[in-house]
């Protein structure tokens, strides 16, 4: 009996930035736990998934974004009564710009499914750095370490929440990153966010088995990805500063 | 006499720039600055012009193969080393190959060139032939989106003097046409492409929507062999040893000697161009094989995830002895995630900068990793005191900065310089 099904929206067209790495971390810390995983993808044209325990977009430039844009929209009453009921979104990057009301700036006029109350502004300062940020999702706060690579200057609404704050790296443009409604969030973290983060990934496993009733706990298995993702990021953390040439 | 003094401090420059153990691109540079016309001044005096190789993946390799079918031919060929392909890398290889007074003999230019400044070195260099190798999805950070990568290869290919060769197989570039321009084009065999554990790895556009139109390959690989693969010409088939293993390596293959004919026209000679791979060497770090105490250290560099899955995809069986290694050459390596190493068994020495991250990669996908040591010195002694394994080859799988410092390490010098 499959205790988690994980779906993933688009993975060829949204899954440029190493997206299937959130995939598949969720998928391995869930078993190493001991669920029963199950993946399931939506491609273009696919009918409208019945059912998920947890939902994953990723990245993906303007270009693709539009390809889908038919098909996504479809998703738009789906998801956030998804949301409602407890289930993660997570969304990254060009997946959160297309979750939010919308993407403008630079030639693009994309209308977005508003599942964020946030807009996507292309054409800021180009960015390719490490990236800090400090997040409360899901309990006490939590420093996530990770790449950031977009041109974007996110605009949250009025009541809208960040998905965290940076600590380093440019995030929305105003010293907060991403966004987050309810279990579901959408960040530019990138490298990707969740293998590099697993305190996040646990939470988004503990906030999609609670749904159902489930238990998810951190176990011995676990153990070797967590020393690795530890000495990952104490070498990203040496290095905030680095800066990436974008030519 | 304009040419002198330029030249001369370029090269001073140059000297200086090696004792300090620098990189070569300033001292062209320099010389773009005193003088400017430096790069058509120079290419100009090539009888048979110039060809520029240009693709996200494979231009050293194929650059490589059409220089050595041209000198087959009887030519004097200029070409610019591995990755000395900006403007000012391109005038540092010329500036050590001129005379004082900015002669060269040679016939033909056949340059590799970065994307993004095709479309201006065009404008120098006046191009006969354009070669376009493929789209596929590189450097996010550099370029963000695969079609404008894309329109920068074709935005170069319209101005070519004479001739396009294109990838049939690529949605971005096969599809390229012209008014003015002769275009033909390169492939593989659609069952050759089925067979392969992940394809060509090209890019999909997706924007653009599957293209409709059949398109023919003037030179199609129909067979991959133990040692090299057949290439169809026509209604001519030929055979020729290849430099490395790999599916990629074939197309490559195809790409520069369609290039070649269309450059030589009836000059062109399929058994010239077959003895040319027969003796070939690998280029630089592509299935390089170098001395490691009784052993062999085979070479495979990569730079994203198109050439390592390519790369991994051409290995028959998973490797005895292997190091994987990357450094902060390669700044984001999200796509890790994206490669299937399903054809590793095991890694015995993850290395470099990013050791842990693909560390962390290896533990996700359950394959066992022998040691983490990020100092690639370190990392070759220990693959050097491995005990000697049953087929003698020790494999190396790395981006570009560390296979520089292994090749070092091993005791090979330094010839190639990145711009
Ligand atoms: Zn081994």
């Amino acid at each position: 009996m499959t205790d988690l099904t994980i779906l993933q929206l688009y993975p060829e067209q949204l899954g440029v930035s190493g997206d299937g790495g959130n995939v598949v971390t969720l998928a391995e810390r869930a078993r190493r736990g001991g669920l029963d995983v199950a993946v399931t993808e939506h491609r273009p044209g696919d009918a409208l998934p019945a059912a998920a325990d947890v939902v994953l977009i990723g990245s993906g430039p303007l270009s693709t974004l539009r390809a889908i844009h038919s098909d996504v929209l479809r998703f738009r009453e789906l998801l956030s009564d998804w949301s409602d009921a407890g289930i993660p979104v997570v969304a990254i990057g060009g997946g959160m710009e297309i979750l939010s009301r919308g993407i403008s700036g630079e030639g693009a006029d994309l209308e977005g499914l508003g599942f964020f109350d946030a807009s996507a502004h292309r054409g800021a300062q180009r960015r390719a750095n490490y990236f800090k940020v400090s997040t409360p999702y899901g309990g006490g706060s939590l420093y996530l370490l990770g790449f950031e690579d977009h041109a974007t200057r996110f605009e949250l609404g009025a009541g809208a929440s960040p998905f965290g704050a940076v600590v380093s790296g440019g995030g929305n443009g105003d010293g907060r990153e991403g966004v987050i409604r309810g279990a579901s969030f959408g960040t530019q973290m990138k490298g990707p966010a969740l293998p590099l983060n697993p305190a996040l990934t646990d939470r988004v496993l503990t906030a999609a088995v609670a749904r159902t009733g489930g238990a998810y706990a951190v176990a011995d298995a676990h153990a070797t990805l967590d020393e690795y993702a530890t000495k990952s990021r104490e070498v990203i953390s040496a290095n905030l500063e680095h800066v990436f040439k974008a030519m | 006499m304009k040419y002198v003094l330029p030249i001369l401090l370029g090269r001073l420059v140059r000297v200086l720039a090696r004792a300090r153990g620098g990189g070569s691109a300033y001292p062209g540079y320099l010389v773009l600055k005193l003088l400017p016309t430096f790069l058509t001044d120079v290419t100009k005096q090539f009888d048979r012009g110039v060809l520029f190789v240009l693709g996200s993946n494979g231009k050293s390799t194929t650059t490589h193969m059409l220089s050595d079918i041209m000198r087959s031919h009887g030519l004097r060929v200029f070409t610019n080393p591995t990755g000395a392909n900006l403007p000012q890398g391109i005038a540092s290889a010329l500036l050590s190959e001129v005379s004082l007074f900015g002669r060269l003999k040679a016939d033909v230019g056949v340059l590799e060139v970065d994307e993004a400044f095709a479309v201006e070195l065009s404008g120098h260099l006046h191009p006969s032939t354009v070669l376009m190798l493929n789209v596929q999805v590189d450097q996010l950070y550099r370029f963000y989106e695969t079609s404008r990568v894309a329109d920068m290869m074709t935005d170069t290919a319209a101005t070519a003097g004479t001739h396009v060769v294109t990838n049939r197989d690529d949605e971005y570039l096969g599809p390229f046409e012209s008014a003015t321009l002769d275009v033909t084009r390169f492939g593989a065999s659609p069952a050759l492409v089925a067979a392969a554990p992940h394809g060509l790895q090209n890019a999909s556009a997706y924007d653009k929507g599957a293209g409709t139109r059949a398109l023919t390959a003037e030179a199609e690989v129909t067979a991959l062999t133990a040692t090299g693969a057949t290439i169809a010409l026509g209604d001519q088939a030929v055979d020729v040893r290849l430099p490395a293993k790999g599916l990629h390596y074939a197309v490559d293959a195809a790409a520069a000697i369609q290039t070649a004919r269309v450059a030589l026209g009836p000059e062109f000679d399929s058994h010239k161009a077959v003895a040319a791979f027969a003796a070939m060497k690998p280029a630089y770090g592509r299935g390089e094989r170098l001395k490691i105490g009784s052993d062999e250290a085979e070479f495979v560099m990569f730079k994203n995830a198109a050439s390592l899955q390519l790369n991994l995809d051409a290995l028959a069986t998973a490797p005895e002895q292997v190091l994987l290694a990357i450094d902060e050459g390669t700044p984001d390596i999200s796509w890790i995630y994206d490669v299937d190493f399903s054809s590793l068994d095991h890694v015995d020495v993850v290395s470099g900068a990013k050791a842990w991250q693909i560390a962390l990669r290896l533990e996700h996908a359950g394959i066992p990793i022998g040691t983490v040591e990020p100092q690639i010195e370190k990392a070759i002694d220990l693959m050097k005191a491995l005990p000697s394994p049953s087929g003698k080859t020790k494999n190396f799988i790395v981006n570009y900065e560390q296979m520089m410092i292994a090749r070092k390490m091993l005791g090979y010098p330094d010839l190639e310089k990145r711009a």
